[in-house]
């Protein structure tokens, strides 16, 4: 006969309630822990880049006298000089804004369009890599360069209740899209993708040669009469507050660079951080659980052990028993935990089209896996040495 | 294994300031008898490493008590001592026959047989499905005595191990032991109420 007869009468129905509790414990923090990291791992990451407090975007301050008099909204050349001459102000430039009616299509199974406005800026204020982000009238497509807020807007507000599919920055890269321009003299079709995104910028944006090109084709007016509402400015970053005193002194109005759906998104993340936390917490609170289980088990049993040690059995013995017990509880309740959060993640995954790339966040999450394991069963191990020896005295 | 006794008195004995001085060699059978309390399962205990209620040394193959560690005890009391205790220690909530096997699990190379003999010549195989509470204690002697006999030893301790037997049965038992005694070479050391020589004794002790 084996061992069993020693674990029956050390593990009474008494006895196993605690150890099944701590079992549970450890499944739910598991559990918690690993579906949490799973949505840490899927949260977009740009909003913990370095806020790009370099560059702004000015216009003037609109005031009641503009709906009579449109052309205060625009700055003159004067306006640009004091401008470059401000201090703390490294360059300036204009926004070129498109001047027409303009609507993007996605081909495809993605049935999405939309009316939209172009804006054009000198590629050195931008944040991507604008080698091929230029065009010249015989080009195949227009490159275009959308925000990421844009984007993060799509997948969290607009994707569910359009039924549409969420977009990664490489999928989004792929769309087949189309420029429609409406003018009096008709519609115009234009070949478009997505070059890159932008966390500078909240418009999107085609190269400044596009947007002069189109201005002068679907809405031809004079150069000289082209003026511009907005102004790109590159600011020193040491020079903030004596700029800032400078756009108000100026009326100027300076436009955020990036929008809310950042803050949601760490509100977000701030929320799936709690549940990491408390993840770990429970898995904490499961060893201490198996540890005073293991203890009230030994006390409970003291009279039973005593007499298992007169007859040739060692502490070291019994209690190694006491860690099989431990081990079987904790690898159940991992593996269990495993198995279920996986199972929640793919269908996760396959409820929101498997769009999404998991690939590297996969490894990542097996890894965490393994040390989760490796962790408990280790831990378990330790506390169980450290349970003490009964005074035989 | 040689067990000394070096000006060893016992603390909880009706006379607490004698003084005893023993040397057991191997093989050697000792009786220590006295009145009820005279302290026989004290000095028993003390040589099994169960009570450290003493003055002097008590030595077990030239390594002090004091020296000894309690992972060394459980070795000891694995290896070398099967003891018959006077409350007999059994489990009362098992049956017989898991009384018998949380011994015989110790021990790989337990025949079976073995165990089977002894306990048809003490009459338990019938009680072998029977929890041990529900024993006379005269039955549960038998147990704890087959408990004893059906591991190796070096040295057989039983304290008082007869008390609750009629005499068929203390003959029975007293045959089963030499015989374990002779097969395992092994000494003796029990306690009585009085001198006796049912085993052919080298030593008494008195403690009256």
């Amino acid at each position: 006969m084996t061992n069993k007869i020693t674990l029956k009468h050390l593990f009474n129905k008494r006895n196993k309630s605690p150890l099944i509790f701590s079992g549970i414990i450890l499944f739910l923090g598991s559990y918690i822990f690993i579906l949490a990291l799973f949505f840490l791992s899927f949260i977009d990451k740009s909003v913990y880049i370095k806020k790009d407090n370099n560059y702004f975007i000015l216009s003037k301050n609109i005031s009641f006298l503009n709906t009579f008099k449109k052309d205060l909204a625009y700055f003159s050349d004067q306006d640009i000089a004091d401008l470059l001459s401000a201090p703390g102000i490294n360059r300036v430039d204009k926004i070129y804004i498109s001047e027409f009616p303009c609507r993007i299509i996605v081909a495809g199974n993605i049935n999405y369009y939309s009316e939209i406005f172009l804006e054009g800026i000198d590629n050195k204020f931008l944040s991507v890599d604008t080698s091929s982000f230029h065009w010249k009238n015989n080009a195949e497509s227009i490159p275009l360069i959308i925000s990421k807020e844009f984007l993060q807007l799509y997948n969290y507000s607009f994707v569910r209740s359009n039924n549409l599919p969420m977009l990664t920055e490489s999928t989004a890269k792929l769309l087949p899209l189309t420029l429609q321009i409406n003018s009096y003299e008709g519609s115009a079709y234009h070949k478009a993708h997505i070059h890159g995104f932008s966390d500078r910028y909240l418009s999107i944006l085609a190269p400044v040669e596009f947007i002069n090109w189109a201005n002068n084709q679907y809405k031809p007016l004079k150069i000289s009469n082209r003026v511009s509402t907005k102004m790109v400015v590159e600011v020193d970053e040491e020079a903030g507050k004596s700029f800032l005193n400078f756009t108000e002194k100026s009326n100027y109005i300076v436009h955020h660079n990036k929008s809310s759906i950042s803050e949601n998104i760490k509100i977000a993340n701030l929320m799936i951080l709690f549940f990491v936390i408390l993840g770990s917490i429970l898995v904490i609170t499961s060893q201490f659980l198996l540890f005073f289980s293991n203890k009230m088990i030994l006390f409970q049993e003291k009279v039973s052990i005593i007499k298992l040690t007169y007859i040739g059995y060692s502490f070291k013995r019994i209690k190694s028993v006491l860690f099989q017990y431990t081990f079987i509880i904790v690898l159940t309740s991992l593996v269990t935990a495993i198995i279920c959060s996986i199972i929640t993640i793919y269908y996760i995954m396959d409820f929101f089209a498997g769009v999404i790339q998991f690939n590297f966040h996969e490894i990542r999450i097996i890894a965490v896996l393994i040390i989760i394991t490796c962790f408990t069963i280790a831990i378990s191990f330790y506390s169980n040495k450290k349970l003490k020896l009964i005074n035989m005295g | 294994m040689i067990i000394s006794l070096q000006s060893t008195s016992f603390l909880f004995l009706r006379n607490p300031e004698k003084k005893y001085n023993l040397n057991i060699n191997s093989g050697h059978r000792v009786n220590i008898y006295g009145a009820s309390g005279s302290g026989k399962s004290c000095i028993i205990r003390a040589i099994v490493g169960l009570n450290n209620q003493f003055n002097g040394n008590i030595i077990l193959s030239d390594k002090r008590w004091s020296e000894i560690t309690d992972e060394k005890w459980f070795q000891l009391r694995k290896d070398c001592f099967s003891i018959v205790f006077q409350q007999l220690e059994l489990f009362e909530e098992q049956t017989v026959v898991e009384n018998i096997n949380l011994v015989s699990n110790l021990y790989p190379n337990i025949n079976s047989s073995q165990i089977d003999s002894i306990s048809q010549s003490l009459d338990l195989k019938q009680y072998f499905n029977t929890k041990v509470k529900y024993l006379s204690v005269g039955e549960k002697q038998r147990v704890a005595i087959t408990r004893a006999l059906i591991r190796p030893f070096t040295w057989l301790i039983l304290d008082e191990p007869f008390s609750h037997l009629d005499k068929k049965n203390i003959q029975i038992c007293i045959e089963l032991i030499e015989s374990n005694l002779n097969e395992n070479n092994a000494g003796l050391i029990l306690t009585s109420h009085s001198k006796n020589n049912m085993f052919k004794f080298n030593t008494d002790i008195s403690l009256d």
